[in-house]
Parts: structure tokens; C-alpha cells; sequence
């Protein structure tokens, strides 16, 4: 398990130009905007980082490579756990980053009240970022990288219309009265359940195609 | 410590029905032509697949019941595949370490550096050859008992081959370890091998002894006219050929006997897979 997330940081070290560009664009921008520019720019900070975890699953794929990963003294269930493992880590450490910056950099002064409303925002954020990993990885796993990458996109393609829809047939009032009569608290539980249940679908369905697997 | 016993996998055109046995301190070789399910015979050994039927056990245990720390005493290189490209030796050192209790960093450094393999380059960026070497060095620098190497010698040149088959043999010196070999190139099988498996089409052809397949086994070049006449005891193969027949025998020494006029050659593995697989049987 160690000798596998040491094998996806030294990829993601193998990124930092990358990811250091990434850093500089998004506070640029968020000094150069608006309040809304600086919630938008963070958030993508931990799509992008998210994004990440499924490129590991790309390259591990690349050349062959899940021959030689599995040949190694690595069970294929152990292969997803430490996945999971590294998806939770890298995915939570970024937002967390992501957070402190919006707070002490670009929200400062700003009322405890407000830094509640903004870490629950955040937070719900997370969990949609959680959300796109929990169906995706089992997307990778199963059609591999390239077809998991258009399925995955895809997917939150259709969920983005599928929403705009809603707004434009006017159903949305239906869920606007729920987000009346639920505080953000309450909702940010309800997500944070929701979330831990997918993801914990999301582990079994991807242990069960890599078990089916063969290479 | 290696053993399969009627192992079947069904392909849309293919099908693997086979037998092997390595034993302990044991060089066995895999040869056959280009998809005669060599690489899916190891594919099965190292559980990459999933057999229809048959037994697959390693060190006398069923594949499924070894465990982890069983596994990190196979060394292993396959032909095709290998760490991402996108990672340095550097960045893999730490991950062997990680994954095998006994990897001797500084016996693969040293290695390393005697092959010329750059610690900081990625290996995308390898030859081949360096490609080749690299995997070798992954397989045999953490104590294994057993490497299971699918043409690990595709890529080098003569003396890499030579000086990695030096580090082969140098391996399998304290005389508890075991090697399973395919290669293409069969004049290194010939000085290093204890025995062959051939398979062609999935199923296992032939099984011999290698002093025995060098001494024993010969071929024979006869005319039509000679053909008739010539004893089939131990005729195995015939081949046509513009002269006549190209015939395999397992007892040359028999037709040195006993048919003098017959021209006798000595036989090497390339002969014999050529033989076996495009022969026809006698």
C-alpha cells in the first residue's frame, strides 16, 4: 500500500511545473476578481487535484503498466484501496488548501459567521469533487482511460443539463423550497452521508471490476 | 516451485491447455513462436488472468492461498511492461523498498551504475536495451526466489545479454532458487537452461532436457530417394524441402550408427521450433 501511494506521489512530484502554474493562474485571478472569481478559482483549484487521481489511474494503465503493477506483491484489492486512499488524501489536503486561501488571502476581514457560511460552501463543494471521483474511478477501471475520461465528462455534461433543464422548466422552485426549509447545516449533513454511502459503492463496484478484470 | 497442471484458458481463436513443472534450482525455459501463448502462460502463473480450469500452484501452494510476503519472493519481468514511463529510477527506489523487505538498494545502485542506467531520467526516455536491463535489475535485487523473466534479453546487445545471463547465473548460485526464462533468441537459452518446455497453439509440444536436446537430438537431410529407406523409429518431424526431407530425430546417434550416408547435423532450439511447429508429425 506505502510502496503505492509513494509510486502516486513521486507521479504527481513529476507534475509540480504543472501544478505550480495552476497556483500562480488561480490567484492571480482571484486578486484581478470579484468574490465570485475567487470562489470559482479555489474550488477548481480541488477539481483539478481530483482530476489528478484519475490521471494516476491513466498512467498506470499506460504501456502495459497494470501488468507490471499487479506482478508486483500487490493484491488487486489493496491496488484500489490505496486508489481510494490517495483520492481522499490528495482531494481533501487540496481543498483544504484551497480553503485557507480563499479565508487568509483574499476574505480577510470577514465575520466567524461568515467563515461558517464560506467552510460549509466549501464543504458541499468537496463533496460534489468526492462525488465525481466515486463515479469515476469505477468509469476508469472498467472502459479504461480514454473512454473513462469521456464517460466520466460526459456524465457531468448531462448532470449540468440535466439541471439547467429544471431551471428552465421551472422545477427548480421545488428544490428551492427544500433549500428554504433546510438550513445549510442540515444540508451539508445530508451530503456528507450521501457522499460517504457513494463512496463506499463507488469501492465495492471498482473492487468487483478489478477482481473481473484481466490483463 | 512452479507448477501447472492442465491449466486451460479460452480465447475467441486461442485456447492454453498446459502442463509445467520448474523445480528448485531449476532454469527452465518457455520457448515457441510468436503467439503460442508464452506470455499467457505467465500471464496465468502470475494470476493476471483467470484460468477456466487447471492448477496453478507456487512453492507447493495453490496461486490464490500465497500470500504477500510469499509474493515479494517472485522477481519479475515482463516483456512489454514495466514502471510508468513517466518515473525515474530515482523515484522507484523508494517504492521497491517499500514493497519488498529485502530490496538491496545498493547492490541495484551498483548495478545501476554497471549498466549505465541514469538515475534521473525518465524511462520513457530508455532505449530498449536500458528498458531491458532495468527490468532484470527490478527482478533480481530484492532476494527472490523464484524470477519468472519473459524475454528479458529482447533489446540488448550481445555483451548486455551475455553480462545480464552472467547476472543470471551469478543469481542462481546459492542453489535454492529457480528461474522461468522465454526468450527469443535461443543461443542464450542453450548456455544457460537446465530444460525446455515448447509451446506452440497453447499447448505444450515438447519437454526436454537441454544436454539432452543438444546431444540426442539431430537433423537429418535426405533426398526423396533416400527418404523411403530411412528407419522412422525415432523420426519425430519431416519438413519438405527443395532437396528432399529435413528430418528431426531424437537419436542421432542411431542414424550416425546405422546410416552413415546420411548427412546428420546437429540440432539447435531454433531448429526444433521450426520442426515442431512446421513439421509435420512422423
Amino acid at each position: 500500500m506505502k510502496g503505492l501511494l509513494i509510486k502516486d506521489w513521486k507521479l504527481l512530484k513529476n507534475q509540480a511545473r504543472f501544478i505550480l502554474i495552476l497556483l500562480a493562474i488561480s490567484i492571480v485571478i482571484s486578486f484581478l476578481g470579484n468574490t465570485n472569481h475567487i470562489s470559482f478559482m479555489t474550488n477548481y483549484l480541488t477539481f483539478i487535484f481530483s482530476i489528478f487521481v484519475l490521471s494516476t489511474l491513466s498512467y498506470d494503465s499506460y504501456d502495459n503498466g497494470m501488468l507490471f503493477l499487479l506482478s508486483l506483491p500487490v493484491s488487486r484489492k489493496t491496488y484500489i484501496q490505496e486508489k481510494y486512499i490517495f483520492s481522499l488524501l490528495l482531494t481533501f489536503s487540496s481543498w483544504l488548501f484551497s480553503l485557507l486561501l480563499r479565508l487568509l488571502i483574499f476574505s480577510l476581514p470577514i465575520s466567524w459567521n461568515e467563515i461558517s457560511i464560506v467552510c460549509l460552501q466549501s464543504l458541499i463543494y468537496l463533496i460534489l469533487v468526492l462525488s465525481f471521483l466515486a463515479y469515476s474511478i469505477p468509469l476508469h477501471l472498467k472502459f479504461g482511460s480514454e473512454k473513462g475520461r469521456m464517460l466520466s465528462f460526459g456524465l457531468l455534461g448531462l448532470l449540468a443539463l440535466g439541471i439547467f433543464t429544471m431551471v428552465r422548466i421551472n422545477h427548480w422552485q421545488f428544490l428551492l423550497y427544500i433549500f428554504d426549509h433546510i438550513s445549510l447545516k442540515l444540508l451539508t449533513i445530508i451530503s456528507v452521508f450521501f457522499c460517504i454511502i457513494f463512496l463506499g459503492i463507488s469501492y465495492l463496484l471498482s473492487l468487483w471490476i478489478m477482481e473481473k478484470k484481466e490483463f | 516451485m512452479i507448477r501447472l497442471y492442465n491449466v486451460k484458458k479460452q480465447y475467441s481463436q486461442f485456447q492454453l491447455h498446459c502442463s509445467l513443472e520448474v523445480p528448485q534450482n531449476r532454469v527452465t525455459a518457455l520457448i515457441g513462436p510468436n503467439g503460442a501463448g508464452k506470455s499467457t502462460t505467465f500471464k496465468a502463473i502470475l494470476g493476471l488472468i483467470h484460468v477456466d480450469d487447471g492448477e496453478i500452484e507456487l512453492f507447493g501452494k495453490p496461486l490464490h492461498t500465497l500470500t504477500i510476503q510469499e509474493q515479494a519472493t517472485l522477481g519479475i519481468a515482463l516483456s512489454n511492461s514495466c514502471f510508468c514511463g513517466y518515473l525515474q529510477i530515482q523515484d522507484i527506489i523508494p517504492i521497491l523498498a517499500q514493497l519488498y523487505p529485502k530490496f538491496q538498494k545498493e547492490y541495484f545502485l551498483q548495478q545501476c551504475q554497471h549498466f549505465d542506467l541514469p538515475l534521473t531520467k525518465k524511462i520513457n526516455d530508455f532505449s530498449t536495451g536500458m528498458k531491458a536491463k532495468l527490468k532484470v535489475l527490478i527482478a533480481i535485487s530484492h532476494q527472490a526466489r523464484l524470477l519468472i523473466l519473459d524475454e528479458p534479453t529482447t533489446g540488448l546487445d550481445v555483451l548486455a545479454r551475455e553480462e545480464l545471463l552472467d547476472i543470471l547465473r551469478e543469481y542462481m548460485i546459492p542453489g535454492d532458487r529457480s528461474i522461468l526464462i522465454s526468450s527469443h533468441i535461443s543461443s542464450d537459452l542453450e548456455g544457460f537452461c537446465d530444460d525446455f518446455y515448447l509451446i506452440d497453439k497453447g499447448k505444450i509440444l515438447l519437454h526436454e532436457e537441454t544436454n539432452i536436446l543438444l546431444d540426442n537430438y539431430g537433423i537429418l537431410k535426405v533426398t526423396d530417394k533416400q527418404y523411403p529407406y530411412v528407419n522412422p523409429i525415432y523420426l519425430t518431424r519431416k519438413k519438405k524441402e527443395p532437396y528432399g526431407y529435413r528430418l528431426l530425430t531424437n537419436k542421432k546417434q542411431f542414424y550416425q550408427d546405422n546410416s552413415p550416408e546420411l548427412i546428420i547435423e546437429k540440432c539447435c532450439i531454433d531448429e526444433i521450433i521450426l520442426m515442431m511447429t512446421k513439421g509435420e508429425h512422423i
